[in-house]
């Protein structure tokens, strides 16, 4: 055995136990150990990808030297590397980025505590991601909502804190759905762990036997997923989550956590009902049906939003829409373009939520539409993010955007009833997603009300040397980590955009190796 | 060698545009800008005889350059074949031009280096699509046109100019998303395996009987999603809208770039990439025949209520780029080479009428047509190219207007004479016939709208003089000044445009000195209505070379 192998096991513990260190040290400290295990755990990540490259398949590896059955397994393969990378290097940008506004945001003594949850929220997220066994994923699920429950409390407002009831409330009845499935899938099967589970299944499928308890597993556990993702009619929760907490944690939250568990949905897909049965139970097409209505209904309600932050969040919604559409495809295609679709949308919508502080930091910290008028010209950087992310979410070419789209539509194809369906819901859905950010992107660039260029000139400047302008507060120059943060998630939009290929390649590898 | 320079006449504006962006501050704040300008308009002169070069070198060979790899089977790819350098060598030229136009317009303007700056890249932008060797280049620089030239219509930075701009972004933005259905499509079923232009088209046989009214539907949401840059009916509001931008903008990129983008890609998409084989004589193709139709009777009726001087401009260019879309729509090399020939024509007697309603603007700052009395005289050299242009758009022999919708209903007749067979249905046997008919019936529009205002830029009295003889209540007597005025109308008319063109005022009108503006202006005027002329008497060149562009693609 390579030691690399040991690496899935080692980041999810170090991810967990910076968590628990963090818990009895200052907030600078916390935020250095945790940015620290951020770092680490997506080199680790990186190893492990390099090694499933190279040798071309997965591995399980066993947990405390208990044999199949009864033991605790992890699994690695491309994909899990490859979205453990792309999830660690998002939760970093997002943490650096964010780094400013959360010390401003969170009261001094409760510094260290949002980074325990950074912590947490971590190793939940490399869990699901990595392992193999559903009860264990389940654990981590809790773990999972407990920390989102933590990060969105953290600005501790009035609404923050609805938002985080509210947001538990869902949580824990998706949790308990997915729960119940187990349960059920254990009755069945008599397996937890997610291979011999697979095999148990095809028996149970093979034989005849328990065909409708089999149906209600996989109904039970999409449902609870897709509510704890925020599909369509479940998603009521999203809009106040992602529009009250810190910067950080509305990125994190939209950008990684709910994908991790569509991530988990899909390995539930593949490794351990097949996705023949899957496509079989029809419950894939109620997954496609909730997904375009999600993209349209998502999109309709971000329009009539007048606050950026919960048009952003409105917008999530219509983006999950798109990825559980791919997965309702019920194709091999499908579920790629959902995959790389859960990436590009991880890396636009971080991008948008943090350059999206920097343009209210440069409006006195309104965040409606009214009070952004300008903001390009105040904070040029924030302004650029803003646009190539509101470009990568209208389509562009050669942003991820663009990639996203293409690969649904081609996937379109090789379903043919639900072809003309994908296609028309994806131009419907380019144009209100036009509708409304390039109607805040139009704001962005207007001059304030008096339309006089030399009031923008002079905000401009201000907000380079740092002076009042525009009865605006000064706009402090961006801090440098948020520069940082910017800077790469454009470029990582465009690596996703250019150099689409090998990911795509690296995906199809993957989900080979999940079979 | 010269495979690898066909990027650089595409990418050198744009490089340069993004530059000057970056440099906003310093060149207005060191007072740099008419360094700039002239900077600028060397980069775009340079540009366009790199252009003239290339497609001098092309000489029928087609070369072709792959930039890069988007995904998969599309390529970013440009190639020199012979309808895109019709287009390319049509935008090179229209383009030092127009930029020379701009600085005269533009020189009270705060904010020209941003100006300047989109307005050089959109240069860039609409020669990739000129370029573009596959449909999927075509449609990443489709999409580039409007993000590069939402600015300048947004560059005002009123509410109006705001509106106006949302408005443009939905079309686009909409239009295009359509578009990449149609893009879509054409990959899953290419007999090539990518997107690239084939003469004819490329769609695989076997899979187009097997799908054929998915085929038919997908072009029919193509043809409208392209068709939106080209303001076709449902979809033209924007245009007008849009109107409000600076008037080089109005008349470089809303008469000829953008919107001849639109009109450019439909016939790329429906000559080299779906096939007339596929459309011709089918729903698909009578739906959108239909369409172009309705557009131009529509938009041109339009154009006569409208007083304000540029909106009535901008209907009469969406009733125009209709005229193009119903050559597009007849999916036969006769077609082909009549849309080509309206895009040429159309493309200087819209941009040479823009000029003219920008000259007065600038110079006057009178936007409507009921105060245009008797600026012929105070304009003379403007109003002399505005007539000429007029007259060209009205279709009168001896003028570049007349040649293109010459070959337009000819294409139309002989389509007719196709479909009598029945080979198309019922509505195909009469609809080209309509078509004919509404190019008829358009002429006339046109004549009341761009002559109206001739008229009263000559005679000043004239209009007043109907007035109120209907006030008057006699309508003979009415009748009896229109009639009188008409039969003078014709001699003075052509005195007054030669007598106004030497700078003298023969007729009585009293003289408030020449108002002309600089020859900054004035040298693209001319420049375009010796165009407009050279074509109307001398197509033959120019007629020949489409013939064969339609002959290999029909």
């Amino acid at each position: 055995m390579s030691f690399v192998q040991n690496f899935p096991f080692f980041s999810i513990i170090i991810a967990m136990f910076s968590g628990i260190v963090s818990s009895v040290l200052s907030g600078k400290k916390a935020r250095a150990v945790s940015i620290t295990a951020i770092t680490v755990t997506t080199v680790l990540s990186a190893c492990v990808l390099a090694f499933c490259l190279r040798t071309g398949q997965s591995y399980t590896y066993m947990m405390g030297h208990f044999p199949a059955p009864w033991g605790n397994e992890i699994r690695a393969g491309v994909l899990e590397g490859l979205t453990a990378v792309l999830f660690g290097v998002v939760m970093f940008l997002s943490v650096v980025g964010g780094l400013h506004y959360t010390e401003e945001d969170v009261e001094p003594s409760k510094q260290n505590l949002f980074y325990i949850m950074i912590d947490l929220m971590l190793s939940s997220l490399l869990a699901l991601i990595y392992t193999n066994d559903l009860f264990t994923a389940y654990v981590f699920v809790e773990i999972n909502t407990i920390a989102g429950c933590g990060l969105i409390m953290m600005s501790q407002t009035g609404r923050s804190l609805t938002a985080a009831i509210r947001y538990m409330v869902m949580s824990s009845l998706g949790s308990g759905l997915f729960l119940i499935g187990l349960s059920l899938l254990y009755d069945v099967t008599g397996q937890l762990l997610m291979s011999p589970a697979k095999e148990a299944v095809a028996r149970i499928v093979a034989d005849g036997s328990y065909q409708i308890p089999l149906l209600v597993i996989v109904a039970v556990v999409s449902v609870g997923l897709a509510i704890k993702s925020g599909l369509f009619p479940f998603h009521y929760w999203i809009p106040d989550t992602y529009g009250y907490a810190t910067p950080t944690a509305s990125a994190v939250l939209s950008g990684l956590v709910s994908k991790g568990y569509i991530f988990l949905l899909i390995k539930f897909f593949y490794r351990v009902i097949g996705t023949e049965n899957a496509v079989h139970s029809h419950i894939i097409n109620a997954l496609f049906v909730f997904g375009v209505a999600g993209m349209m209904f998502g999109s309709l309600r971000a329009i009539m939003q007048t606050d950026t932050r919960k048009m952003i969040a409105y917008s999530s919604v219509a983006q999950i829409g798109y990825i559980y559409m791919g997965i309702g495809l019920g194709t091999q295609a499908g579920m790629i373009a959902a995959i790389f679709h859960i990436f590009s949308h991880g890396a636009t919508k971080a991008l948008l939520f943090i350059s999206c502080v920097g343009l209210y930091k440069a409006s006195g910290d309104r965040t409606d539409f009214l009070a952004l008028r300008g903001s390009g010209y105040r904070n040029r950087l924030a302004g650029a993010g803003f646009l190539i992310g509101a470009l990568s979410m209208v389509g562009f070419p050669m942003l991820a955007g663009f990639i996203s789209k293409l690969l649904f539509a081609t996937s379109a194809f090789a379903s043919p009833h639900k072809m003309l369906i994908t296609l028309i819901a994806l131009a419907v859905s380019t144009v209100l997603n036009a509708i409304y950010f390039l109607r805040l992107l139009i704001g962005l660039y207007r001059p304030t009300k008096s339309g006089s260029f030399a009031e923008m000139e002079q905000a401009e400047q201000s907000g380079r040397g740092g002076t009042a302008g525009s009865g605006f507060a000064a706009p402090a120059a961006n801090p440098w980590t948020m520069r940082i943060a910017i800077v790469c998630f454009i470029i990582l939009n465009l690596i996703l955009g250019l150099f689409s290929q090998p990911i795509v390649r690296a995906i199809t590898d993957g989900l080979a190796m999940f079979g | 060698m010269y495979d690898r320079l066909l990027a650089v006449p595409v990418f050198l504006p744009i490089v340069a545009g993004v530059a000057l962006l970056a440099m906003n501050g310093w060149i207005r704040k060191e007072k740099r800008e008419r360094t700039m300008q002239w900077l600028v308009e060397a980069l775009v002169l340079v540009n366009s005889l790199l252009v003239a070069w290339l497609i001098a070198g092309c000489g029928g060979r087609s070369g072709s350059l792959v930039l890069f790899r988007l995904y998969g089977q599309l390529t970013v790819m440009f190639r020199m074949d012979r309808m895109g350098s019709f287009f390319a060598g049509l935008v090179a030229f229209l383009w030092p031009l127009a930029t020379l136009y701009a600085f005269e317009y533009m020189e009270h303007d705060e904010r020209r280096p941003a100006f300047f700056a989109f307005y050089t890249i959109s240069y860039g932008v609409t020669l990739g699509v000129a370029l573009a060797g596959n449909l999927v280049t075509m449609y990443v620089f489709y999409e580039m046109l409007t993000f590069a030239t939402f600015p300048l219509v947004m560059h005002p930075m009123t509410t109006e100019a705001a509106r106006a701009t949302r408005q443009y972004l939905y079309y686009s933005i909409g239009g295009a998303a359509f578009a990449f259905i149609g893009l879509v499509t054409v990959l899953a079923y290419s007999a090539i395996g990518t997107t690239g232009f084939v003469p004819g088209g490329m769609i695989d046989p076997a899979a187009a009987a097997e799908h054929r009214n998915l085929l038919l539907f997908v072009y029919v949401l193509a043809f409208f999603g392209f068709g939106v840059k080209a303001a076709v009916f449902p979809l033209h509001d924007w245009l007008p809208k849009a109107a409000v931008a600076p008037t080089p903008v109005t008349a470089l990129l809303h008469a000829v770039a953008v919107v001849k983008s639109g009109a450019f890609a439909v016939l790329r998409f429906t000559y080299f990439s779906f096939g007339t084989e596929i459309l011709r004589g089918t729903w698909a193709q009578w739906i959108v025949m239909a369409a172009a139709l309705v557009t131009i009777t529509y938009a041109s009726t339009m154009a006569v209520k409208e007083v304000h001087f540029k909106r009535r401009l901008a209907y009469s260019t969406i009733s125009n780029l209709s005229y193009i879309l119903f050559g597009a729509s007849m999916m036969s090399p006769l077609g082909l080479a009549a849309a080509l020939i309206h895009l040429l024509a159309h493309a200087f007697m819209k941009i040479s009428a823009f000029f003219c309603a920008g000259a007065v603007m600038h110079h006057t700052g009178k936007n409507y047509i009921y105060e245009l009395d008797g600026m012929g005289y105070r304009m003379p050299v403007t109003f002399a190219c505005f007539t000429i242009s007029s007259l060209s758009l009205m279709g009168i022999p001896l003028f570049a207007g007349f040649i293109s919708k010459w070959s337009l209903c000819e294409a139309a007749l002989s389509l007719g004479s196709e479909m009598s067979g029945g080979a198309g249905g019922a509505v195909g046997q009469v609809l080209p016939y309509i078509g004919v008919a509404v190019i008829l019936y358009s002429a006339l529009m046109t004549g009341i709208y761009m002559l109206s205002v001739v008229v009263r830029a000559y005679f000043p009295g004239f209009v007043q003089q109907v007035k109120e003889a209907v006030a008057g209540g006699s309508a003979r007597k009415a009748a009896a000044v229109g009639a009188e005025a008409g039969i003078t109308a014709a001699g003075a008319g052509a005195a007054a445009v030669i007598g106004a063109a030497h700078g003298q005022n023969d007729v009585g009108i009293k003289k408030e000195g020449n108002q002309d503006p600089s020859w900054l202006m004035l040298l693209p005027l001319v420049i375009f209505a010796v165009a407009i002329v050279a074509v109307g008497i001398h197509a033959g060149p120019v007629l020949r070379f489409l013939a064969l562009i339609g002959g290999e693609a029909g």
